[in-house]
């Protein structure tokens, strides 16, 4: 199950990001990272991007980006919410691994 | 010289933060990607420092040209420089993975860093409490917690400038390439330890923000409102500019009759013709300038332009566009040179190009002037819809619509027929925060842009209204005009105007809108003003263009020919810089001849008719 299969209102938390796309590195500096709650905010007409929140950040998405990130849904009806206050694993990705650039 | 680098992610405040420390008036919206290019200036308690403002990045990867901008001078910076990493109180969370790697990088580069958390004043409404104190003995780095709209806590921020001592972080020197499970413990510790700073319900922050956007994106309502809105600023910039145009002119003309008669023969003939009617034609247009820019800047400001390219997305893909087209094609409307410079958020390099390419169709502001007077000229002023709207500010309307038509039409061709069969969708974007923006600021960005239009255009419509007017009054001769250098020169190019309906006085002062489009205004009044007998009688330019015989046929296809023409050489300038030499080129030959057809066909059938 991916982002884009998500009904309005629907929470859920990310599984992975699929690292066959070329967006996966742009996913991830934007925080779409394994064990970050999302939930689906509102679509756009004509099959345009939708607008999800995750985390505490609200971004949209266009269904090629959105289909790229595997999620479980969350049954719990409080959870979402109630994990703005709390913490949230730190998560390295390979882009955060980048190595140092050279100095002049 | 030591530099201050101001980096972190997108719309976090750092423009605010630049125009305090330095006393500037950087270009502030609320919408990510408003720096597209570093901006320098000495910070203002010492000159010897530099501040400089960097596009906002995501990660320490660049996925479009801003953010290599950003990260090239990262790289570049020297250990003399110091780097503030700027964060968004109410957004810290989600910041805190990218805020440990960034010191990371920072300490294997040996980079001086300091950590700025900006919009205390909106963490504060939200009761989200950040200690800054502890957050600093945890991380080892001094932690400013200011908030650049209210000044809050710069203050602190400028001693520590001046004291210029600053270090790296220190490094991990424990750690190394094969020690990658100690230093992913050690990270997580280090978020637990950085959240345990931050407390308050975060629940809040976005309950204000959902509410708007139920209404701005709702899949029906959302299209029906943003069209609405577009439609309000073009009505708005031609009614609501009227009364101040009209004193503007009414002002002109009662300085002239005073002053003009101070003087005798050529030199009153001068001051009358160069100065007032010529350069004053140009000066009535100013009160439409600081409109637009008002209500441009307010969109900017509020959060609703980026909820706009979400809107627009879809059926921008539909001309082989992209969302982030959006907002070089919205602020073209103002000027075609930011807008261009606008395109470097867009990733996609080919949708890039694109959109730099079919930008000049957008209806700049130099354009407005022109339309305004050629509408009122051909457009008579009735109030349609139950007296809602004006028929003249309809035909603005559509005049600006048609730009946005063309560059679309345009847009779907080129990718039509281009060997690019399959673009890209790729479409992500961070939705800001909603917030009401200040009216002071807004008002003296209007005045600023006003201003600059008028300083950026005035002194070379001076000159050229000073050498056409030379052109036009000699040699001196008892045919006036009719026998000047200037007729001679106009009716020896009369064959090239004649097929759109033109004479050799329109001729001569579209030639001279190439120097800038706002000129042909001017150079219409000076022209007219100078070969009619009646023209202390007549203060209104429409009223002139009307006596010397401009048909409806020939004002249209003039319209036409304006709406498509590139007349700007600042904006192939810059289009060369973006794009290169040959999209520059091909653009001014493309436009000048699309513009000249487009207009004679309009004229052949509208005489027909």
């Amino acid at each position: 199950m991916t982002l884009w299969d998500l009904k309005i209102n629907q929470k859920a938390f990310i599984k992975e990001v699929s690292i066959e796309n070329q967006g996966y590195e742009k996913l991830l500096s934007y925080g779409f990272k394994p064990n970050q709650p999302v939930k689906f905010l509102y679509k756009m007409s004509f099959g345009g991007p939708r607008v999800y929140q995750v985390g505490d950040i609200v971004y949209s998405l266009s269904s090629s980006m959105a289909k790229n990130v595997s999620i479980t849904l969350d049954s719990d009806e409080d959870s979402f919410d109630s994990y703005l206050s709390k913490k949230i694993p730190f998560v390295a990705s390979n882009l955060d691994q980048t190595q140092p650039l050279h100095k002049n | 010289m030591s530099e201050i680098f101001l980096v972190g992610r997108p719309n976090v405040g750092k423009s605010f933060l630049f125009n305090r420390l330095t006393n500037s008036n950087q270009k502030i919206a609320n919408f990510a990607g408003v720096t597209v290019e570093k901006k320098s200036s000495p910070f203002k308690e010492d000159d010897d420092l530099i501040v400089t403002d960097l596009p906002g990045v995501y990660s320490l990867s660049p996925s479009t040209e801003d953010e290599r901008i950003s990260i090239q001078n990262l790289k570049e910076s020297s250990p003399e420089d110091l780097i503030c990493l700027v964060i968004e109180s109410i957004k810290i969370k989600s910041q805190v993975d990218f805020l440990i790697r960034f010191i990371d990088w920072c300490s294997q580069l040996s980079k001086p860093l300091i950590i700025c958390i900006n919009m205390k004043d909106e963490a504060d409404v939200n009761k989200i409490n950040i200690n800054s104190d502890k957050l600093q003995k945890i991380l080892n780095l001094p932690v400013f917690y200011v908030s650049a709209k209210t000044n809050e806590g710069v203050d602190k921020l400028n001693k520590f400038l001046l004291q210029k001592n600053w270090s790296a972080p220190e490094t991990k020197k424990n750690l190394s390439v094969n020690s990658e499970n100690i230093k992913m413990d050690s990270d997580c510790k280090l978020k637990d330890a950085i959240l345990d700073c931050i407390s308050g319900d975060f629940s809040n922050v976005l309950k204000v923000q959902n509410k708007f956007d139920q209404i701005f994106l709702h899949p029906v309502f959302g299209p029906l409102l943003f069209f609405s809105f577009t439609f309000i600023l073009f009505q708005s910039i031609f009614s609501w500019a009227e009364p101040f145009m009209n004193l503007i002119e009414n002002a002109i003309a009662n300085l002239s009759s005073v002053i003009s008669p101070l003087f005798t023969g050529q030199t009153q003939s001068f001051v009358e013709n160069a100065i007032f009617s010529g350069f004053g034609a140009f000066l009535v247009f100013t009160p439409q300038i600081f409109i637009l820019t008002v209500i441009i800047t307010f969109l900017e400001r509020s959060g609703y332009m980026t909820r706009a390219i979400l809107i627009c997305h879809q059926p921008l893909s539909w001309f082989g566009l992209h969302g982030k087209s959006f907002i070089p094609l919205m602020s073209g409307h103002a000027c075609a040179v930011p807008a261009i410079y606008s395109t470097r958020t867009i990733e996609n390099d080919w949708i890039r190009r694109l959109t730099i390419f079919i930008l000049p169709l957008t209806a700049c502001s130099a354009r407005l002037p022109v339309y305004a007077l050629l509408i009122q000229l051909l457009i008579p002023n009735k109030t349609i819809f139950f007296g809602l709207f004006g028929t003249q500010g309809l035909m603005f309307f559509i005049m600006y619509f048609f730009g946005i038509f063309m560059a679309l039409i345009l847009s779907l061709i080129i990718t039509r027929f281009s060997k690019v069969k399959s673009v890209n969708d790729d479409f992500i974007i961070e939705l800001p925060k909603y917030r009401l923006p200040e009216l002071k600021v807004i008002l003296s960005k209007g005045f600023k842009t006003a201003i600059d239009f008028i300083k950026d255009a005035g002194p070379t419509i001076f000159v050229l209204n000073a050498v056409i007017w030379a052109l036009s009054t000699y040699p001196l001769n008892p045919l006036g005009l009719k026998g000047s250098y200037m007729a001679r020169f106009g009716q020896f190019l009369e064959p090239i105007f004649k097929p759109i309906g033109l004479d050799w006085i329109q001729g001569i002062a579209v030639l001279s809108s190439f120097v800038a489009r706002e000129i042909f205004v001017s150079t219409l009044g000076l022209l007219y003003g100078l070969s009619d007998d009646q023209s202390e009688n007549i203060d209104s330019l429409t009223k002139l263009s009307e006596l010397q015989g401009l048909s409806f046929a020939s004002g249209f296809s003039l319209l036409i020919f304006f709406a498509i023409a590139l007349q700007c050489m600042s904006t192939v300038s810059v289009i060369r810089k973006e794009g290169g030499k040959k999209m520059a080129y091909t653009a001014l030959l493309f436009y000048l001849i699309l513009g000249y057809g487009m207009s004679f066909v309009t004229y052949q059938v509208l005489n027909l008719i």
